[in-house]
Protein backbone atom coordinates (compact mmCIF):
# COMPACT_ATOMS: atom_id res chain seq x y z
CA UNK A 1 0.00 0.00 0.00
CA UNK A 2 1.44 3.48 -0.82
CA UNK A 3 2.51 5.42 1.85
CA UNK A 4 0.55 8.66 2.34
CA UNK A 5 3.54 11.65 2.95
CA UNK A 6 3.65 13.52 5.84
CA UNK A 7 3.18 16.81 3.56
CA UNK A 8 0.57 15.91 0.93
CA UNK A 9 -0.06 18.61 -1.32
CA UNK A 10 -4.22 19.88 -1.01
CA UNK A 11 -7.22 18.65 -3.26
CA UNK A 12 -7.50 20.70 -6.23
CA UNK A 13 -10.92 22.07 -6.94
CA UNK A 14 -12.35 20.82 -10.17
CA UNK A 15 -16.53 20.93 -10.14
CA UNK A 16 -18.22 23.81 -11.72
CA UNK A 17 -14.76 25.16 -13.55
CA UNK A 18 -14.10 25.07 -17.39
CA UNK A 19 -10.52 24.52 -17.95
CA UNK A 20 -8.85 25.50 -21.48
CA UNK A 21 -4.92 25.20 -22.31
CA UNK A 22 -4.02 28.14 -24.39
CA UNK A 23 -0.37 29.05 -26.09
CA UNK A 24 1.21 27.57 -22.46
CA UNK A 25 -1.27 28.82 -19.79
CA UNK A 26 -4.01 27.29 -18.70
CA UNK A 27 -7.18 29.30 -17.87
CA UNK A 28 -9.67 28.34 -15.48
CA UNK A 29 -13.24 29.94 -15.67
CA UNK A 30 -15.19 29.25 -12.13
CA UNK A 31 -18.72 28.86 -13.33
CA UNK A 32 -19.57 29.65 -9.58
CA UNK A 33 -18.40 33.33 -9.02
CA UNK A 34 -18.17 33.89 -12.80
CA UNK A 35 -14.54 34.69 -12.37
CA UNK A 36 -11.87 33.92 -14.82
CA UNK A 37 -8.24 33.31 -14.22
CA UNK A 38 -4.78 32.43 -15.89
CA UNK A 39 -2.04 29.93 -14.22
CA UNK A 40 1.35 30.72 -15.55
CA UNK A 41 3.32 26.79 -16.15
CA UNK A 42 4.16 27.26 -12.30
CA UNK A 43 0.93 27.31 -10.71
CA UNK A 44 -0.60 24.99 -13.58
CA UNK A 45 1.82 22.75 -12.32
CA UNK A 46 1.39 22.83 -8.62
CA UNK A 47 -1.88 22.74 -9.10
CA UNK A 48 -1.96 19.26 -10.99
CA UNK A 49 -0.24 18.19 -8.41
CA UNK A 50 -2.81 19.10 -6.21
CA UNK A 51 -4.05 15.54 -5.73
CA UNK A 52 -3.87 14.81 -1.82
CA UNK A 53 -1.54 12.28 -2.53
CA UNK A 54 1.95 14.00 -3.80
CA UNK A 55 4.20 15.09 -1.41
CA UNK A 56 5.57 19.18 -0.84
CA UNK A 57 8.93 18.08 -1.17
CA UNK A 58 8.38 16.37 -4.44
CA UNK A 59 6.96 19.08 -6.02
CA UNK A 60 9.38 21.63 -4.77
CA UNK A 61 11.80 19.11 -6.18
CA UNK A 62 10.44 19.35 -9.84
CA UNK A 63 9.96 22.85 -9.23
CA UNK A 64 13.68 23.01 -9.14
CA UNK A 65 14.68 20.76 -11.54
CA UNK A 66 12.35 22.08 -14.24
CA UNK A 67 11.25 25.44 -13.76
CA UNK A 68 15.14 26.48 -12.06
CA UNK A 69 13.47 27.33 -8.59
CA UNK A 70 16.14 27.89 -5.94
CA UNK A 71 16.65 24.88 -3.59
CA UNK A 72 14.70 25.12 -0.31
CA UNK A 73 12.23 28.01 -1.92
CA UNK A 74 8.54 28.77 -1.00
CA UNK A 75 7.62 28.88 -4.70
CA UNK A 76 5.04 25.95 -4.04
CA UNK A 77 3.54 27.31 -0.86
CA UNK A 78 2.83 30.60 -2.83
CA UNK A 79 1.39 29.22 -5.68
CA UNK A 80 -0.90 27.40 -3.36
CA UNK A 81 -1.42 30.38 -1.70
CA UNK A 82 -2.82 31.90 -4.70
CA UNK A 83 -4.48 28.94 -5.71
CA UNK A 84 -6.65 28.94 -2.56
CA UNK A 85 -7.46 32.50 -2.82
CA UNK A 86 -8.35 32.01 -6.29
CA UNK A 87 -11.08 29.22 -5.27
CA UNK A 88 -9.23 26.73 -6.98
CA UNK A 89 -8.34 24.51 -4.25
CA UNK A 90 -10.75 22.32 -2.37
CA UNK A 91 -9.20 22.74 1.56
CA UNK A 92 -7.22 25.74 2.61
CA UNK A 93 -3.42 24.74 1.91
CA UNK A 94 -1.04 24.74 4.98
CA UNK A 95 1.50 27.33 5.07
CA UNK A 96 5.67 26.68 3.92
CA UNK A 97 7.24 25.86 7.20
CA UNK A 98 9.14 27.97 9.24
CA UNK A 99 12.63 28.16 7.73
CA UNK A 100 12.26 27.26 4.85
CA UNK A 101 12.15 30.40 2.82
CA UNK A 102 14.61 31.27 0.76
CA UNK A 103 16.30 35.21 0.47
CA UNK A 104 14.13 37.01 -2.03
CA UNK A 105 17.87 37.93 -4.15
CA UNK A 106 18.21 33.96 -4.98
CA UNK A 107 14.80 33.72 -6.04
CA UNK A 108 15.27 36.82 -8.26
CA UNK A 109 19.10 35.59 -9.31
CA UNK A 110 17.12 31.77 -10.41
CA UNK A 111 13.97 32.98 -12.15
CA UNK A 112 14.51 36.74 -13.30
CA UNK A 113 13.24 39.58 -11.31
CA UNK A 114 10.04 39.85 -13.90
CA UNK A 115 9.14 36.26 -13.08
CA UNK A 116 9.59 36.10 -9.48
CA UNK A 117 7.46 39.11 -8.78
CA UNK A 118 4.85 38.42 -10.92
CA UNK A 119 1.76 36.46 -9.86
CA UNK A 120 1.78 32.96 -10.37
CA UNK A 121 -2.08 33.34 -11.22
CA UNK A 122 -3.69 36.27 -12.61
CA UNK A 123 -7.42 37.10 -12.36
CA UNK A 124 -8.77 38.22 -15.75
CA UNK A 125 -11.26 40.32 -16.59
CA UNK A 126 -12.86 41.18 -19.67
CA UNK A 127 -11.58 44.81 -21.04
CA UNK A 128 -13.92 47.56 -21.72
CA UNK A 129 -13.19 50.43 -24.25
CA UNK A 130 -13.00 52.58 -21.47
CA UNK A 131 -10.61 50.41 -19.60
CA UNK A 132 -8.38 50.66 -23.16
CA UNK A 133 -8.74 54.22 -23.65
CA UNK A 134 -7.56 54.83 -20.13
CA UNK A 135 -4.05 54.03 -20.69
CA UNK A 136 -1.88 56.92 -19.68
CA UNK A 137 0.39 59.31 -22.00
CA UNK A 138 3.69 60.25 -22.03
CA UNK A 139 4.78 62.09 -19.70
CA UNK A 140 1.86 61.46 -17.06
CA UNK A 141 1.81 60.74 -13.48
CA UNK A 142 1.97 57.11 -12.58
CA UNK A 143 2.69 54.41 -9.94
CA UNK A 144 3.09 51.31 -12.16
CA UNK A 145 3.88 50.59 -15.61
CA UNK A 146 0.63 48.58 -16.67
CA UNK A 147 -0.96 52.52 -16.65
CA UNK A 148 1.13 53.48 -19.40
CA UNK A 149 0.65 53.41 -22.78
CA UNK A 150 4.20 52.84 -23.21
CA UNK A 151 4.30 50.08 -20.60
CA UNK A 152 7.10 51.93 -18.70
CA UNK A 153 7.13 54.02 -15.72
CA UNK A 154 9.72 55.34 -14.56
CA UNK A 155 10.71 58.09 -11.62
CA UNK A 156 6.71 57.99 -11.30
CA UNK A 157 6.23 59.39 -15.28
CA UNK A 158 5.25 57.29 -18.17
CA UNK A 159 7.91 57.12 -20.69
CA UNK B 1 -13.06 64.74 -35.99
CA UNK B 2 -11.50 63.47 -32.92
CA UNK B 3 -9.86 64.82 -30.37
CA UNK B 4 -7.11 62.46 -30.91
CA UNK B 5 -6.95 64.93 -34.03
CA UNK B 6 -7.52 61.81 -36.20
CA UNK B 7 -10.83 61.23 -38.29
CA UNK B 8 -13.29 58.40 -37.81
CA UNK B 9 -12.03 57.18 -41.63
CA UNK B 10 -8.57 57.49 -40.57
CA UNK B 11 -9.13 55.52 -37.69
CA UNK B 12 -11.34 52.74 -39.07
CA UNK B 13 -8.56 52.39 -41.60
CA UNK B 14 -6.48 51.67 -38.57
CA UNK B 15 -8.16 48.95 -37.33
CA UNK B 16 -8.98 47.45 -40.97
CA UNK B 17 -5.81 47.53 -41.27
CA UNK B 18 -4.89 45.81 -38.13
CA UNK B 19 -7.33 42.93 -38.74
CA UNK B 20 -6.12 42.17 -42.42
CA UNK B 21 -5.86 38.35 -42.69
CA UNK B 22 -6.27 37.86 -38.82
CA UNK B 23 -8.68 34.85 -40.13
CA UNK B 24 -6.13 32.66 -41.51
CA UNK B 25 -4.25 29.89 -39.85
CA UNK B 26 -1.38 31.73 -40.31
CA UNK B 27 -2.28 35.74 -40.29
CA UNK B 28 0.04 38.23 -42.04
CA UNK B 29 2.57 40.11 -40.05
CA UNK B 30 1.71 43.60 -38.44
CA UNK B 31 3.47 46.58 -38.93
CA UNK B 32 2.27 48.91 -36.14
CA UNK B 33 3.15 51.13 -33.85
CA UNK B 34 2.57 51.63 -29.76
CA UNK B 35 0.93 54.45 -30.47
CA UNK B 36 -1.35 52.84 -33.39
CA UNK B 37 -2.06 50.51 -30.61
CA UNK B 38 -3.68 52.82 -27.95
CA UNK B 39 -5.55 54.21 -30.29
CA UNK B 40 -6.99 51.18 -31.79
CA UNK B 41 -7.30 48.92 -28.86
CA UNK B 42 -10.56 50.74 -27.37
CA UNK B 43 -12.21 50.43 -30.78
CA UNK B 44 -10.93 46.82 -31.21
CA UNK B 45 -13.02 46.59 -27.74
CA UNK B 46 -16.19 48.12 -28.76
CA UNK B 47 -15.73 46.27 -31.94
CA UNK B 48 -15.37 42.91 -30.48
CA UNK B 49 -12.42 42.29 -32.40
CA UNK B 50 -9.75 42.06 -29.56
CA UNK B 51 -9.21 38.25 -30.08
CA UNK B 52 -8.49 38.59 -33.35
CA UNK B 53 -6.50 41.66 -33.33
CA UNK B 54 -4.43 40.10 -30.49
CA UNK B 55 -3.86 36.82 -32.94
CA UNK B 56 -2.07 39.54 -35.12
CA UNK B 57 -0.18 41.20 -32.08
CA UNK B 58 1.12 38.21 -30.58
CA UNK B 59 4.94 37.44 -31.42
CA UNK B 60 5.30 41.23 -32.51
CA UNK B 61 7.78 43.69 -30.35
CA UNK B 62 4.54 45.52 -29.34
CA UNK B 63 2.71 42.36 -27.84
CA UNK B 64 3.97 43.16 -24.28
CA UNK B 65 2.48 46.90 -24.18
CA UNK B 66 -0.64 47.45 -21.84
CA UNK B 67 -2.60 47.96 -24.64
CA UNK B 68 -1.94 44.61 -26.22
CA UNK B 69 -2.71 42.90 -22.56
CA UNK B 70 -5.99 44.15 -22.42
CA UNK B 71 -6.88 42.39 -26.03
CA UNK B 72 -5.03 38.85 -24.61
CA UNK B 73 -7.47 39.10 -21.83
CA UNK B 74 -9.98 39.57 -24.26
CA UNK B 75 -8.61 36.02 -26.16
CA UNK B 76 -8.56 34.55 -22.92
CA UNK B 77 -11.68 35.29 -22.01
CA UNK B 78 -12.99 34.71 -25.24
CA UNK B 79 -11.06 31.28 -24.73
CA UNK B 80 -13.19 30.25 -22.04
CA UNK B 81 -16.11 31.79 -23.54
CA UNK B 82 -16.68 29.80 -26.48
CA UNK B 83 -16.40 26.57 -23.94
CA UNK B 84 -19.20 27.19 -22.11
CA UNK B 85 -21.34 29.03 -25.17
CA UNK B 86 -20.72 25.70 -27.10
CA UNK B 87 -22.35 23.90 -24.06
CA UNK B 88 -25.28 26.37 -24.11
CA UNK B 89 -25.62 25.29 -27.62
CA UNK B 90 -25.55 21.43 -27.23
CA UNK B 91 -28.01 21.73 -24.91
CA UNK B 92 -30.70 24.18 -26.83
CA UNK B 93 -30.06 21.17 -29.27
CA UNK B 94 -31.16 18.86 -26.85
CA UNK B 95 -34.02 20.64 -25.86
CA UNK B 96 -35.54 21.23 -29.49
CA UNK B 97 -34.95 17.63 -30.40
CA UNK B 98 -36.69 16.48 -27.77
CA UNK B 99 -39.80 18.32 -28.81
CA UNK B 100 -39.20 16.97 -32.36
CA UNK B 101 -37.66 20.42 -33.84
CA UNK B 102 -34.73 19.97 -35.57
CA UNK B 103 -32.77 23.29 -35.95
CA UNK B 104 -30.04 24.68 -37.87
CA UNK B 105 -27.59 26.70 -36.41
CA UNK B 106 -26.78 29.93 -38.42
CA UNK B 107 -24.90 33.28 -38.08
CA UNK B 108 -22.49 33.85 -34.71
CA UNK B 109 -21.21 30.33 -33.87
CA UNK B 110 -21.69 29.14 -37.55
CA UNK B 111 -19.05 31.24 -38.32
CA UNK B 112 -17.12 30.73 -35.56
CA UNK B 113 -16.15 27.14 -37.19
CA UNK B 114 -14.41 28.63 -39.99
CA UNK B 115 -12.20 30.34 -37.91
CA UNK B 116 -8.76 28.59 -36.53
CA UNK B 117 -9.72 29.08 -33.26
CA UNK B 118 -13.30 29.33 -31.80
CA UNK B 119 -12.36 31.90 -29.58
CA UNK B 120 -11.71 34.42 -32.08
CA UNK B 121 -14.84 34.96 -33.14
CA UNK B 122 -17.25 36.25 -30.10
CA UNK B 123 -20.69 35.55 -30.68
CA UNK B 124 -24.04 36.43 -28.06
CA UNK B 125 -27.32 35.03 -29.32
CA UNK B 126 -28.00 31.83 -30.40
CA UNK B 127 -29.32 32.14 -33.85
CA UNK B 128 -31.44 29.18 -35.03
CA UNK B 129 -33.59 28.37 -38.29
CA UNK B 130 -36.10 26.06 -37.38
CA UNK B 131 -38.84 24.76 -40.05
CA UNK B 132 -42.00 26.51 -40.50
CA UNK B 133 -44.42 24.23 -39.12
CA UNK B 134 -42.09 23.84 -35.98
CA UNK B 135 -42.33 27.36 -35.04
CA UNK B 136 -44.60 26.92 -32.14
CA UNK B 137 -42.94 23.65 -30.64
CA UNK B 138 -39.65 25.32 -30.89
CA UNK B 139 -40.83 28.22 -28.70
CA UNK B 140 -42.84 26.32 -25.67
CA UNK B 141 -39.38 24.22 -25.72
CA UNK B 142 -37.65 27.37 -25.36
CA UNK B 143 -39.79 28.67 -22.80
CA UNK B 144 -39.34 26.39 -20.77
CA UNK B 145 -35.58 26.71 -20.44
CA UNK B 146 -32.90 28.56 -18.71
CA UNK B 147 -32.97 31.84 -20.18
CA UNK B 148 -29.50 32.22 -21.33
CA UNK B 149 -28.27 32.99 -24.01
CA UNK B 150 -30.96 34.09 -26.00
CA UNK B 151 -32.17 32.69 -28.67
CA UNK B 152 -33.21 33.99 -32.09
CA UNK B 153 -35.57 32.46 -34.41
CA UNK B 154 -36.71 35.19 -36.60
CA UNK B 155 -34.08 35.93 -39.58
CA UNK B 156 -35.50 37.81 -42.04
CA UNK B 157 -32.13 37.74 -44.64
CA UNK B 158 -33.25 34.06 -44.78
CA UNK B 159 -35.48 34.35 -47.80
CA UNK B 160 -34.90 30.90 -48.81
CA UNK B 161 -35.87 28.63 -45.74
CA UNK B 162 -36.67 25.57 -47.18
CA UNK B 163 -33.99 24.93 -49.33
CA UNK B 164 -31.24 26.56 -46.43
CA UNK B 165 -32.67 23.60 -44.41
CA UNK B 166 -32.31 21.32 -47.55
CA UNK B 167 -29.02 22.06 -48.22
CA UNK B 168 -27.81 22.20 -43.94
CA UNK B 169 -25.26 19.93 -43.31
CA UNK B 170 -24.37 18.24 -39.71
CA UNK B 171 -20.68 19.07 -37.78
CA UNK B 172 -19.57 17.09 -34.86
CA UNK B 173 -18.83 19.44 -31.38
CA UNK B 174 -17.61 17.37 -28.50
CA UNK B 175 -19.22 14.30 -29.65
CA UNK B 176 -22.83 15.44 -30.32
CA UNK B 177 -24.15 16.65 -33.89
CA UNK B 178 -25.16 20.43 -34.57
CA UNK B 179 -26.73 21.22 -37.77
CA UNK B 180 -25.12 24.49 -40.18
CA UNK B 181 -26.15 26.13 -43.05
CA UNK B 182 -24.46 24.49 -46.40
CA UNK B 183 -21.25 26.90 -47.64
CA UNK B 184 -23.19 28.89 -49.91
CA UNK B 185 -26.17 29.47 -47.72
CA UNK B 186 -23.72 30.67 -44.98
CA UNK B 187 -21.75 32.99 -46.99
CA UNK B 188 -25.12 34.08 -48.62
CA UNK B 189 -26.82 35.37 -45.11
CA UNK B 190 -23.31 36.82 -43.45
CA UNK B 191 -23.15 39.11 -46.64
CA UNK B 192 -26.92 40.37 -46.42
CA UNK B 193 -26.66 40.21 -43.15
CA UNK B 194 -23.76 42.47 -42.32
CA UNK B 195 -24.54 44.56 -45.22
CA UNK B 196 -28.68 45.13 -43.33
CA UNK B 197 -26.54 46.46 -40.22
CA UNK B 198 -24.30 48.12 -42.19
CA UNK B 199 -21.31 46.12 -41.73
CA UNK B 200 -20.83 48.42 -38.59
CA UNK B 201 -18.84 44.75 -36.93
CA UNK B 202 -15.71 43.88 -38.86
CA UNK B 203 -15.93 40.72 -37.65
CA UNK B 204 -18.79 40.14 -40.27
CA UNK B 205 -16.21 41.38 -43.36
CA UNK B 206 -13.77 38.66 -41.11
CA UNK B 207 -16.70 35.93 -41.78
CA UNK B 208 -17.05 36.98 -45.06
CA UNK B 209 -13.47 36.34 -45.78
CA UNK B 210 -13.05 32.91 -43.78
CA UNK B 211 -15.78 31.48 -45.75
CA UNK B 212 -14.64 32.37 -49.07
CA UNK B 213 -11.37 31.63 -48.78
CA UNK B 214 -12.06 28.45 -46.64
CA UNK B 215 -15.27 27.57 -49.47
CA UNK B 216 -15.06 23.94 -50.12
CA UNK B 217 -13.27 22.77 -54.02
CA UNK B 218 -16.81 22.41 -55.07
CA UNK B 219 -19.00 25.40 -53.99
CA UNK B 220 -21.58 26.21 -56.09
CA UNK B 221 -21.30 30.38 -56.86
CA UNK B 222 -24.39 30.50 -58.96
CA UNK B 223 -26.44 28.93 -55.60
CA UNK B 224 -24.60 31.87 -53.35
CA UNK B 225 -25.81 34.52 -55.96
CA UNK B 226 -29.16 33.17 -56.79
CA UNK B 227 -31.82 34.30 -59.14
CA UNK B 228 -32.74 38.08 -57.91
CA UNK B 229 -29.81 40.69 -59.62
CA UNK B 230 -29.99 42.90 -57.08
CA UNK B 231 -29.22 40.56 -53.76
CA UNK B 232 -26.28 38.84 -56.19
CA UNK B 233 -25.20 42.56 -56.14
CA UNK B 234 -25.25 43.18 -52.60
CA UNK B 235 -23.63 39.59 -51.97
CA UNK B 236 -20.76 40.82 -54.79
CA UNK B 237 -20.42 44.26 -53.19
CA UNK B 238 -20.22 42.72 -49.71
CA UNK B 239 -17.23 39.99 -51.08
CA UNK B 240 -15.54 43.22 -52.74
CA UNK B 241 -15.90 45.07 -49.19
CA UNK B 242 -13.69 42.02 -47.96
CA UNK B 243 -11.22 41.81 -50.21
CA UNK B 244 -10.87 46.24 -50.25
CA UNK B 245 -10.82 47.06 -46.54
CA UNK B 246 -9.46 43.62 -45.12
CA UNK B 247 -7.46 41.36 -47.89
CA UNK B 248 -9.66 38.94 -48.64
CA UNK B 249 -7.74 36.84 -51.09
CA UNK B 250 -9.73 36.81 -54.41
CA UNK B 251 -8.12 33.51 -55.94
CA UNK B 252 -10.65 31.39 -57.85
CA UNK B 253 -13.66 33.58 -56.96
CA UNK B 254 -15.59 34.66 -60.35
CA UNK B 255 -16.03 37.82 -61.19
CA UNK B 256 -19.65 37.96 -60.90
CA UNK B 257 -19.35 37.43 -57.10
CA UNK B 258 -17.29 40.53 -56.71
CA UNK B 259 -18.46 43.61 -57.11
CA UNK B 260 -16.11 45.54 -60.28
CA UNK B 261 -16.40 49.39 -58.84
CA UNK B 262 -17.06 49.30 -55.67
CA UNK B 263 -18.08 52.64 -54.91
CA UNK B 264 -15.92 54.86 -52.72
CA UNK B 265 -19.06 55.96 -50.59
CA UNK B 266 -19.46 52.52 -49.00
CA UNK B 267 -16.30 51.50 -47.59
CA UNK B 268 -15.91 55.26 -46.11
CA UNK B 269 -19.10 54.76 -44.48
CA UNK B 270 -17.79 51.20 -43.36
CA UNK B 271 -14.39 52.33 -41.86
CA UNK B 272 -16.33 55.55 -40.63
CA UNK B 273 -18.29 53.47 -38.79
CA UNK B 274 -14.93 51.44 -37.46
CA UNK B 275 -13.80 54.65 -36.34
CA UNK B 276 -16.49 55.30 -33.95
CA UNK B 277 -18.80 52.54 -33.36
CA UNK B 278 -19.62 54.02 -30.28
CA UNK B 279 -21.60 57.12 -31.98
CA UNK B 280 -23.54 54.28 -34.54
CA UNK B 281 -24.69 52.12 -31.45
CA UNK B 282 -25.57 55.79 -29.36
CA UNK B 283 -29.29 54.29 -27.36
CA UNK B 284 -31.42 56.75 -28.77
CA UNK B 285 -34.45 57.93 -26.20
CA UNK B 286 -37.61 57.95 -27.63
CA UNK B 287 -38.49 60.58 -29.98
CA UNK B 288 -42.06 61.11 -28.39
CA UNK B 289 -39.94 62.29 -25.16
CA UNK B 290 -37.49 64.01 -27.57
CA UNK B 291 -40.42 66.33 -28.94
CA UNK B 292 -40.83 67.17 -25.18
CA UNK B 293 -37.60 69.06 -25.52
CA UNK B 294 -38.06 70.94 -28.86
CA UNK B 295 -34.21 71.74 -28.52
CA UNK B 296 -33.15 67.98 -28.54
CA UNK B 297 -35.00 67.71 -31.83
CA UNK B 298 -32.31 68.54 -34.08
CA UNK B 299 -29.74 66.14 -32.82
CA UNK B 300 -32.01 63.28 -32.64
CA UNK B 301 -33.38 63.57 -36.26
CA UNK B 302 -29.79 63.64 -37.33
CA UNK B 303 -28.91 60.39 -34.84
CA UNK B 304 -32.30 59.13 -36.78
CA UNK B 305 -30.57 59.21 -40.39
CA UNK B 306 -30.81 56.68 -42.14
CA UNK B 307 -27.28 54.80 -42.99
CA UNK B 308 -26.45 54.88 -46.80
CA UNK B 309 -25.76 50.99 -46.52
CA UNK B 310 -28.75 49.96 -44.77
CA UNK B 311 -31.08 52.50 -46.62
CA UNK B 312 -30.20 50.63 -49.75
CA UNK B 313 -31.05 47.93 -48.60
CA UNK B 314 -34.25 48.59 -46.96
CA UNK B 315 -35.56 50.76 -50.71
CA UNK B 316 -33.84 47.45 -52.35
CA UNK B 317 -32.15 49.45 -54.47
CA UNK B 318 -28.20 48.30 -55.82
CA UNK B 319 -24.92 49.46 -53.97
CA UNK B 320 -24.05 51.44 -57.00
CA UNK B 321 -22.30 54.79 -57.40
CA UNK B 322 -25.37 56.65 -57.71
CA UNK B 323 -25.37 59.02 -54.77
CA UNK B 324 -27.39 57.59 -51.77
CA UNK B 325 -28.71 60.73 -50.17
CA UNK B 326 -32.20 60.56 -52.00
CA UNK B 327 -32.45 57.05 -50.91
CA UNK B 328 -31.77 58.12 -47.34
CA UNK B 329 -34.26 60.95 -47.47
CA UNK B 330 -36.63 58.58 -49.21
CA UNK B 331 -36.55 55.99 -46.08
CA UNK B 332 -36.45 58.90 -43.64
CA UNK B 333 -39.56 59.84 -45.19
CA UNK B 334 -41.13 56.51 -45.38
CA UNK B 335 -40.27 56.01 -41.30
CA UNK B 336 -41.12 59.54 -40.57
CA UNK B 337 -44.77 58.69 -42.15
CA UNK B 338 -45.17 55.76 -40.50
CA UNK B 339 -44.09 57.03 -37.42
CA UNK B 340 -47.43 59.85 -37.46
CA UNK B 341 -49.91 56.97 -38.81
CA UNK B 342 -48.95 54.77 -35.75
CA UNK B 343 -49.51 58.28 -33.74
CA UNK B 344 -52.97 59.03 -35.17
CA UNK B 345 -54.31 55.71 -34.97
CA UNK B 346 -53.22 55.75 -31.10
Amino acid sequence: MKQVPTDPMPHARREDLVIKEVAGETLVYDCKTHRAHCLNPVAAFVWSRCDGRSSMAGVEGVLHERFGAPQGDDLAARALRELGAAGLLAETPVPAPAGRAVSRRDMLKALGAAAACAPLVVSILSPTPAQAASLLGTGAACTDSAQCSSGICQDNTCL
Amino acid sequence: MSSTGLSRHAKGTLVAGILRGSWRPAPPAIELTTSGLNLAAPLLVRLNAAPLAWRKLRGSGIAGTPAAELLRDAYRMESLQAVLRVRQVLQVFEVLRSAGVEPVLVKGWAAALGYPEPALRPWGDIDLCVPPGSRGAAEAALLNRDGSPTVDLDHREVTDLAGLLSRSRLVTVEGAAVRVPGPEDHLRLSCIHALKHDVWRPLWLCDIAAAVEGRPADFDWPLLLGEDPRRAGWIAAAIALAHELLGLDLDGVPAAAVAADLPRWLSRAVLSVWGDPAAYRQPRERFRETLRHPRRVPAAVLARWPHPISASLALEVPLGSFPRLPFQMALFARRGAALLRRKSYS
